[in-house]
């Protein structure tokens, strides 16, 4: 997939996984790059960004194996930000689509 | 690449970002690595799954908003950005303070102001009995002599340590207030959220405080809300208390500043010792104990600028602090010891003091002109008749016949027309050309001794009329 449309979506994606459950870094870049490949070690930086902007924010909990991991919580702030931009996404992929498919069939 | 170049090259790469939010990136990593691993990958390929080292360190900045062609020194405009940054952050942590505080609290910080000033004067008492004391002791001891060179010294000694008390007293109730506010604005974001957040560490430290306050805390937060007159009071006190913590600032930035313009001199002082041990004279070790109490004089004022001002010094734990300290001591005790052992290698001369006696006879002298300098006449029968007697001591007076008229003779200070800049390059050169031959000048010239004109009682009104001033 072209890397221009994942860079758009991936933030996207990113605050949707984590409004779904509050989540530790790995097992947050390993569902996104489920969903989305790319490149694990670019989410870092995205979750940090995104936490000095308060969309998250961050705690530690103690894990059974290893050092506390730290847990991302979307913000209320986050939350309006994802609604606003899965409106977006859905309105922009909605025209492109109709854009699309009306080309389609003309051909 | 293995885990550990991987995490150092992009430690390196990050240098820019501050020390915690690098520890924080790498710890992140390297839990990412250690999980892939647990899942049966290499560790080689755990870390070419990051890709371009050089791509994800640009991310990264991009992330803090960093330009990614960073160099390591700062550019003038990010620094202009960085200063707006914190002056925002500033304005906003004012604007935070003081809509989220509590009346009792700013009660308890003046009460605990006035008790510090308080304690100020107080502790003026005992240091002044223990002055008075220690010098009365000395005196016993050494002699009214000791005492009188060796008073200045102590009065200065005992004036520091009592200056410092009042600085650190001063800095502990800045840093309470600046605690107090933490404490508060994290308790107000507390309120916000869910109680079920795990507790931190400053929150353990408050947490007794916190059952009682955060009831009223909660009452303060609502009345926020709802504005109305009360938080206008609040609001203004809250002012108040801030402009005392800020003004306590601003008294110890006045008191440190005479200690940094000391410093400044001591520098001066330090650049001279090094010309001096560059012109071969063995004062390695005064220069490498004075430069290091200098740079140890610079570092606490850091420091108590540091924590009055409320910037973060984390690096700077307490037992690295406690170490430096150890060392110093360390050091400076065997750099006295080097210090007065090469100081014991000097030769310690007197500056010699002694007048000398001029003899003229009345009769050839017409003219007698003090020039910017005084004289004291004094009656001498012993003296045969016409005979004066002009006793100089080694001062910058100087005395000598005018060329062109031979029957004046001429009394001149020679500094007191410039300025007494020239005294002390004179006295430094003195100590200096002494310090080269080996000698060390431990008393300076005794100004008490002045010119002193003696003649007969039978020519003193011819020595009056003779005289002149200018």
């Amino acid at each position: 997939m072209n890397a221009q449309f994942k860079k758009g979506v991936l933030e996207l994606v990113v605050m949707v996984v984590v409004d779904e459950a509050d989540i530790y870094g790995y097992e947050l870049v390993k569902t996104v790059c489920e969903i989305i490949q790319v490149n694990e070690g670019t989410i870092y930086p995205l979750l940090k960004r995104m936490t000095l902007e308060k969309y998250f924010e961050t705690y530690l909990r103690e894990s059974t194996e290893g050092p506390p991991r730290k847990y991302y919580r979307i913000t209320s702030l986050g939350r309006e930000e994802m609604i606003k931009l899965k409106k977006d996404w859905l309105d922009f992929s909605k025209s492109i689509n109709t854009f699309l498919e009306k080309g389609e069939s003309h051909e | 690449m293995n885990k550990n170049e991987f995490l150092n090259q992009l430690r390196k790469r990050l240098s820019i970002l501050s020390q915690d939010e690098i520890e924080e990136l790498i710890s992140e990593y390297s839990e990412h690595i250690d999980h892939k691993m647990s899942e049966g990958k290499s560790e080689e390929e755990a870390v070419s799954d990051f890709g371009d080292l050089g791509e994800l360190s640009r991310s990264i900045l991009q992330a803090y908003k960093l330009n990614d062609h960073y160099t390591n020194k700062p550019k003038f405009s990010e620094l202009l950005e960085k200063s707006e940054i914190t002056g925002r952050k500033f304005i906003k942590s004012f604007e935070e303070f003081y809509s989220k505080i509590s009346l009792s609290e700013v009660f308890k910080f003046l009460i605990l102001i006035i008790l510090s000033f308080g304690c100020v004067a107080l502790l003026k008492f005992p240091f002044m009995l223990f002055r008075s004391i220690s010098l009365w002791f000395l005196e016993i001891i050494f002699g009214y002599n000791f005492i009188s060179h060796f008073d200045g010294i102590w009065t200065f000694v005992v004036n520091a340590i009592y200056y410092l008390c009042s600085i650190l007293l001063m800095i502990s109730v800045v840093h309470f207030g600046q605690q107090r506010y933490m404490h508060i604005t994290h308790q107000s974001q507390n309120l916000s959220k869910k109680p079920d957040v795990k507790v931190d560490e400053v929150k353990k430290e408050v947490v007794s405080e916190k059952i009682v306050d955060d009831v009223k805390k909660e009452v303060i937060y609502k009345e926020k809300k709802t504005g109305g007159f009360k938080s206008f009071i609040s609001k203004c006190v809250n002012l108040f208390y801030y402009m005392i913590i800020w003004s306590l600032r601003l008294l110890i930035l006045a008191i440190l500043f005479p200690v940094l313009i000391g410093l400044v001199i001591g520098l001066f002082m330090w650049g001279m010792l090094v010309f001096l041990v560059l012109s071969k004279v063995p004062l390695v070790g005064v220069m490498f104990t004075s430069g290091m109490g200098l740079v140890f004089g610079l570092c606490i004022l850091f420091v108590i600028f540091a924590f009055t001002f409320g910037l973060k010094l984390k690096t700077w734990k307490y037992s690295r602090i406690f170490s430096i300290i150890l060392i110093t001591l360390i050091l400076g005790g065997f750099g006295t010891i080097w210090s007065l052992n090469e100081l014991s290698q000097f030769e310690w001369v007197e500056n010699d003091t002694n007048p000398i006696e001029y003899e003229y006879q009345l009769n050839d002298i017409d003219k007698i002109l003090l020039t910017n300098t005084w004289a004291q006449f004094e009656i001498d029968n012993s003296l045969e008749e016409g005979v004066i007697i002009c006793r100089i001591p080694k001062l910058n007076e100087k005395l000598n016949i005018s060329n062109e008229n031979k029957n004046l003779l001429i009394v001149n200070n020679d500094y007191s027309e410039l300025n007494e800049i020239n005294q002390i390059r004179d006295g430094i050169l003195k100590q200096f050309d002494a310090l080269k031959e080996g000698k060390l000048i431990v008393s300076y010239e005794d100004y008490s001794n002045g010119i002193i004109i003696r003649v007969n009682e039978k020519d003193f009104d011819a020595l009056q009329n003779r005289l002149n001033y200018n």
